[in-house]
């Protein structure tokens, strides 16, 4: 090791060392800005569980200029460490340095995905994507929900389409989210088109994983153009943030099903059934898409704030600070996954709420099953099926 | 050979698991806050005393040396392992054990956050005084072994005057309870010798901390000075007039700025100086406690003092300070922090020398301060690809701490000497001195094996 009065000259950026693998690990000025000074460990749920450096933005960018300078060789190891990241954003939130650590970090995916380093249930993940074009890699009778749809008025052609998701789509666990959204839709008269196993995939699970979307998003793309589609909305969270930064802007407008929800209660179109006994309590978590990495926070508040049989109660970390529900890593790590989402389903229990609610299928689906295995007596709603189940329906409520 | 023992013991004792030997494991143990490294050849993660009592007996058998770490945000190099040897992680060593409000204490694991403790007392309505910056991921056996400070140990005092007790294990793995929830142990303090010590005399297992009841109320000012000197003076004419606020922080007009840009608090810009100047107790007694800062503060030639609407207003404050070291990356790639104290009555005058040897070096300097204590951290910043940066930036770093010693100071109030201020301590201490610290020292680490090269300069001509 190169040292000089007993520092590491990789700390200090020495040009002469070996830079044979700096084309693998780009932003390599910006790596250098991070000062080491730990404050994203708190901020990381992979830390909080597995307590290592190797499972915190600060070690994960410091393997990536120990490739950079030719300190330690690209391994699976390394790549496993990288991708083990719930893509959550909470550390560049949490950086007081402002360094760009989601750009370091699926900048480095996106060279290593071309090596043998990838893990390989990622390089499956490609394949099943582009055989069932959603991210479970399973047959179109995901969509099944679509078969129970007597109730809800869905057009052919119409300037509205209602982009589910994959979660929503295809786990029968949450379903009743896209069919609760479809319902009100139809009751507020909105003509909507629903794609079904048009629908495919918007690419994230790639595009995180560092890999390109393309065929993904130009088959949505060429889709909703063939509908006359001029606007999308959509339930999943990384969908929408998808949709906004990753596909070619001015095809269509998009926007999150928890906006339009908030802007139909805020407009009079939405309004409430008279509150029946005591109030539910509940808190809301923040899909980490939804909130920190897109700004929509106020958008579900105000919907259950404005529910009179609702009363909402926030966890100690909410909003711009919300905790992931560790849904990102479950390809790489089941157990982890399911420790992350134990942490929150805890900490939304501390708050004495009885259900938590959340804006995300993805989150839902893997709330549930933790709290369902804690043992746990929390209903998780989509925000979609409490207003479903809250707002006052005119013409009479179709089915409960 | 040595190696190989070495390692199937530690997983004997922890579950091979919890014993980390890969190259890329390793390398990110090489590193803490500070610009120090050092290259471990193994990392062991103890599960309980026992655990950290055995590893510490093979080690000791082997004859091979042990770094302790929590979180890794040292900011002297006091994590890093610079013999080699073995990392020991206090991380899984992360429980809140006990609170006990009757006789005002708690009892923790060395790895629980400082923020994660204080988190725990808020709905008793007790808090944790020692609030290091870095609180939100420092742990609690780091804090003991810097004796860390924060902005509300002006008052309240560091973590040494609220350690009431310590599980240790020493260096041949017995394993001891020195102090406890008793007052006044008889015997010698080994408990103040304890906390400071930097991991270099034994690995607390358990804490025994003080919890205090939360101040009735608080009030937060935001004091604004054209002046930089100005700003010094006010702080001991606030003193001087009786007033011990809970807290009494500067930050000069290059932090500001970072900071702004890392957290958008909305701090005034353009101007040299700010304090943050916080007040608690009776709610009944702070109207008037402000009015006397205010007016104090004026006649220093303060220009502007705002105070905290709300709990919300506080809280970014604070944010900006407590974000202050990192969001330094907003100038420059990297920079040295300083931790040297001062008389309070000099704190202008080492204000103005900090700016002078920055001058000299040619080097950018930021200032944040514990103002109330005399607690300086003047922060170099600069580009590391910049061809000897690093031995003027030390250089630089060496002068502020004379210049603090010449002032009747010393050279560190919180982050320790590390090895980072070894060739610092001559300036303070005496042979004398030292030899007694050694004398300490090889009273419970005759072989030199934990967390060894720190603090203490070599023996000359060894």
């Amino acid at each position: 090791m190169n040292r000089l009065n007993g520092v590491d000259s990789r700390m200090v950026g020495d040009n002469s060392q070996s830079t044979e693998n700096r084309d693998l690990v780009p932003y390599y000025e910006e790596m250098l800005r991070c000062t080491r000074c730990g404050y994203c460990l708190a901020a990381c749920p992979t830390y909080e569980i597995l307590r290592q450096e190797a499972a915190t933005a600060r070690g994960r960018i410091q393997l990536l200029r120990g490739i950079a300078e030719g300190s330690i060789p690209v391994s699976s190891s390394v790549a496993y460490a990288l991708w083990r990241c719930v893509d959550c954003g909470a550390c560049s939130a949490h950086c007081p340095g402002g360094v760009r650590i989601e750009e370091i970090l699926t900048g480095a995916k996106q060279r290593l995905a071309t090596t043998q380093a990838m893990p390989a249930p990622l390089r499956e993940l490609a394949v099943g994507l582009n055989n069932h074009h959603n991210v479970f890699d399973v047959e179109e009778r995901c969509h099944s929900w679509l078969e129970n749809m007597e109730d809800v008025s869905v057009s052919d052609h119409a300037p509205t389409a209602y982009f589910v998701g994959c979660a929503g789509n295809c786990d029968p666990m949450v379903q009743s989210a896209p069919h609760s959204f479809a319902r009100i839709l139809s009751i507020l008269d909105e003509p909507f088109v629903l794609l079904g196993g048009e629908e495919w995939c918007c690419g994230y699970p790639l595009l995180a994983a560092g890999l390109p979307a393309d065929d993904l998003i130009e088959h949505n793309v060429t889709v909703l153009e063939s509908r006359d589609v001029r606007r999308i909305i959509i339930s999943c969270p990384q969908g929408y943030y998808t949709w906004k930064t990753s596909y070619p802007s001015g095809v269509v407008d998009v926007l999150h099903s928890s906006d339009f929800l908030a802007e139909a209660v805020a407009s009079g179109r939405i309004r409430w059934q008279d509150p029946v006994g005591q109030p539910l309590v509940v808190t809301y978590h923040d899909p980490c898409y939804l909130g920190r990495k897109s700004g929509v926070f106020d958008s579900p508040r105000e919907i259950l704030r404005s529910i009179p049989g609702i009363e909402l109660r926030e966890m100690s970390n909410n909003s711009e600070s919300a905790m992931c529900c560790g849904g990102n890593v479950m390809l790489l790590d089941k157990s982890l996954t399911a420790a992350i989402a134990s942490r929150r389903v805890d900490e939304a229990k501390a708050t004495g709420a009885k259900g938590i609610v959340t804006s995300c299928p993805q989150c839902q689906r893997i709330l549930a099953r933790a709290a369902e295995y804690m043992g746990v007596d929390m209903r998780i709603w989509d925000i979609s099926e409490l207003v479903w189940k809250e707002m006052k329906c005119p013409h009479g409520r179709y089915n409960e | 050979m040595r190696t190989k023992q070495l390692v199937e013991g530690l997983s004997d004792i922890v579950g091979r698991e919890y014993v980390q030997t890969q190259p890329e494991d390793l390398f990110l143990l090489e590193y803490d806050a500070s610009l120090e490294r050092g290259h471990p050849c193994a990392a062991v993660f103890p599960g309980s005393t026992e655990e950290v009592s055995l590893v510490m007996r093979l080690t000791h058998e082997l004859g091979i040396p042990v770094t302790p770490r929590g979180s890794g945000t040292n900011l002297s190099g006091g994590s890093i392992p610079v013999r080699g040897g073995v990392v020991l992680v206090t991380t899984r060593l992360s429980r809140i054990l006990d609170i006990d409000v009757g006789n005002r204490c708690a009892l923790v694991e060395p790895g629980v956050f400082n923020l994660a403790l204080q988190k725990a007392l808020i709905p008793l309505g007790y808090y944790y005084a020692p609030d290091p910056a870095s609180q939100k991921v420092s742990t609690m056996g780091g804090n003991v072994g810097e004796n860390s400070g924060g902005p509300h140990c002006l008052k309240y005092g560091v973590t040494m005057n609220h350690v009431l007790g310590v599980e240790v294990v020493i260096p041949n793995g017995e394993v001891s309870w020195i102090g406890g929830k008793a007052p006044d142990m008889p015997g010698y303090d080994l408990t103040g010798l304890l906390v400071g010590s930097e991991g270099t005399l034994g690995i607390v297992t358990k804490i025994l901390v003080r919890i205090m009841a939360k101040p009735e109320a608080v009030r937060t000012l935001l004091v604004v000075f054209g002046n930089l000197g100005d700003a010094g003076r006010a702080v001991s004419a606030i003193i001087a007039a009786g007033i011990i606020p809970a807290t009494l922080e500067m930050m000069d007009r290059t932090v500001i700025q970072a900071v702004e840009r890392a957290t958008h608090a909305g701090l005034p810009q353009d101007v040299a100086a700010l304090l943050i100047v916080e007040v608690d107790g009776l709610e009944d007694d702070l109207d008037r406690q402000v009015e006397d800062i205010v007016s104090i503060c004026r006649r220093e030639g303060a220009n502007e003092v705002k105070a905290a609407k709300n709990q919300t207003e506080r809280d970014r404050l604070w944010a900006s300070r407590r974000g202050a070291f990192g969001a330094l990356g907003q100038l420059m790639p990297s920079y040295l922090v300083l931790d040297g104290t001062v008389p309070r009555t000099a704190l202008p005058m080492a204000l103005e020398q900090v700016a002078e040897i920055g001058r000299l070096y040619g080097l950018q300097v930021g200032n944040v301060a514990h103002a109330g204590d005399g607690n300086l951290h003047p922060l170099f910043l600069f580009d590391p690809q910049e061809l000897g940066i690093i031995e003027r930036v030390r250089a630089a770093g060496l002068d502020i701490l004379k210049a603090c010693a010449q002032l009747g100071g010393t050279i560190t109030g919180e982050h320790g000497i590390g090895t980072e201020k070894i060739r610092a301590m001559p300036l303070i201490f005496s042979q004398a001195d030292l030899n007694a610290m050694r004398a300490v020292k090889h009273a419970f680490d005759s072989l030199n094996l934990l967390n060894p090269g720190k603090i203490l300069p070599p023996v000359l001509g060894k």
